[in-house]
């Protein structure tokens, strides 16, 4: 599995909601049919970038083309990010089927899954405690020789 | 250069005191048995007031109000505020800092609350203060027969520090 990562500046940089505007952009420029579903997904979205778990473990959006993560900075690391390297992708992740998982701590799980679920099937949440299945795609990325190293999932 | 490395202090420190605001009202909601839907759905309009009123100087207080909607006599039930203090660090040099643990005793304090019960969030900002997309003006409740506690500073930056303090029923 190709696997694409992006490290998004966020607070105190950005506020949780410009963080996730930045995010939705990368993931869905304005315009296109998915921005609408990640726009309705905001709230959810950036209470959990504001509680720093998309710092650890990643946004991941899944479809077509190589998997993409967007991580966000927080504090000394946002302060001090180059916005240069949060590069767009040469391709519209959303442009075809896709789906996207935010990670939230378990106390968070369930008030977030069903906000999520009300707003569209693509979207879900999963515990960002238990992410085995993030780990073995990280492993898996790091053998991929092809991928700018920019770009490449760091173990 | 010196002028562009304050500004950018003065951001960040804005930023990150909204936002934590925010953070600390998630914990008090969760903590205290509260239904957090009302706070995701309204998130963004949230930190877009919390935050344009702090950087123009205008936030006084952010306050949690909780009531119970079917007593018709006195639907109070609870309060907390985040009061700033602009002038918290006098040289505007303080690091950006957050307290959960004022937060938690806030919490342990006040108790817990019947699900069944509402909460909104009410900005006590300064006359003058922009207008921003999303607010109404409204009135706070009464605090009277309210006893006021404070648990000290939950959150401080740049020159800024917010302190919480709830309210009980007595």
């Amino acid at each position: 599995m190709t696997v694409l990562a992006r490290r998004i500046a966020s607070i105190p940089r950005r506020t949780s909601v410009e963080t996730w505007h930045v995010i939705s952009e990368l993931l869905a420029p304005a315009g296109t049919p998915a921005r609408t579903t990640l726009d309705a997904a905001t709230g959810p979205a950036a209470m959990l970038i504001a509680e720093e778990v998309t710092g650890a473990a990643p946004i991941i959006l899944s479809g077509g083309g190589p998997q993409l993560r967007i991580y966000t900075l927080h504090g000394e690391a946002a302060m001090e990010a180059d916005l240069d390297q949060e590069l767009g992708f040469p391709f519209v992740p959303t442009a075809g089927d896709w789906a996207l998982s935010l990670p939230a701590s378990p106390e968070d799980l369930e008030a977030v899954g069903a906000a999520l679920a009300a707003i569209s099937p693509r979207l879900s949440v999963r515990d960002s405690t238990d992410d085995d299945g993030v780990a073995v795609a990280s492993r898996r990325s790091a053998s991929i020789p092809t991928i700018n190293t920019v770009e490449l999932e760091q173990p | 250069m010196t002028v562009a490395v304050r500004t950018n202090v003065t951001a960040y420190a804005t930023t990150h005191v909204a936002t934590n605001m925010l953070r600390g009202l998630k914990q008090i909601i969760q903590g205290c048995g509260l239904d957090p839907n009302l706070l995701m759905t309204q998130w963004a309009v949230l930190e877009k007031g919390v935050a344009t009123w702090l950087a123009s100087g205008h936030l006084q207080a952010l306050v949690l109000e909780i009531f119970d909607p079917s007593d018709r006599v006195d639907d109070r039930r609870g309060r907390f505020d985040f009061t700033i203090d602009y002038g918290y660090y006098t040289d505007g040099d303080g690091e950006l800092w957050l307290d959960p643990r004022a937060v938690r005793q806030a919490i342990l304090k006040a108790g817990s609350y019947p699900s069944a019960c509402g909460y909104r969030f009410v900005a006590d900002t300064a006359p003058g203060a922009p207008r921003v997309d999303g607010w109404s003006d409204t009135t706070l409740r009464s605090t009277a027969g309210m006893a006021r506690r404070t648990v000290g500073t939950a959150i401080g930056g740049g020159s800024m520090g917010a302190s919480l303090a709830y309210y009980t029923r007595s």
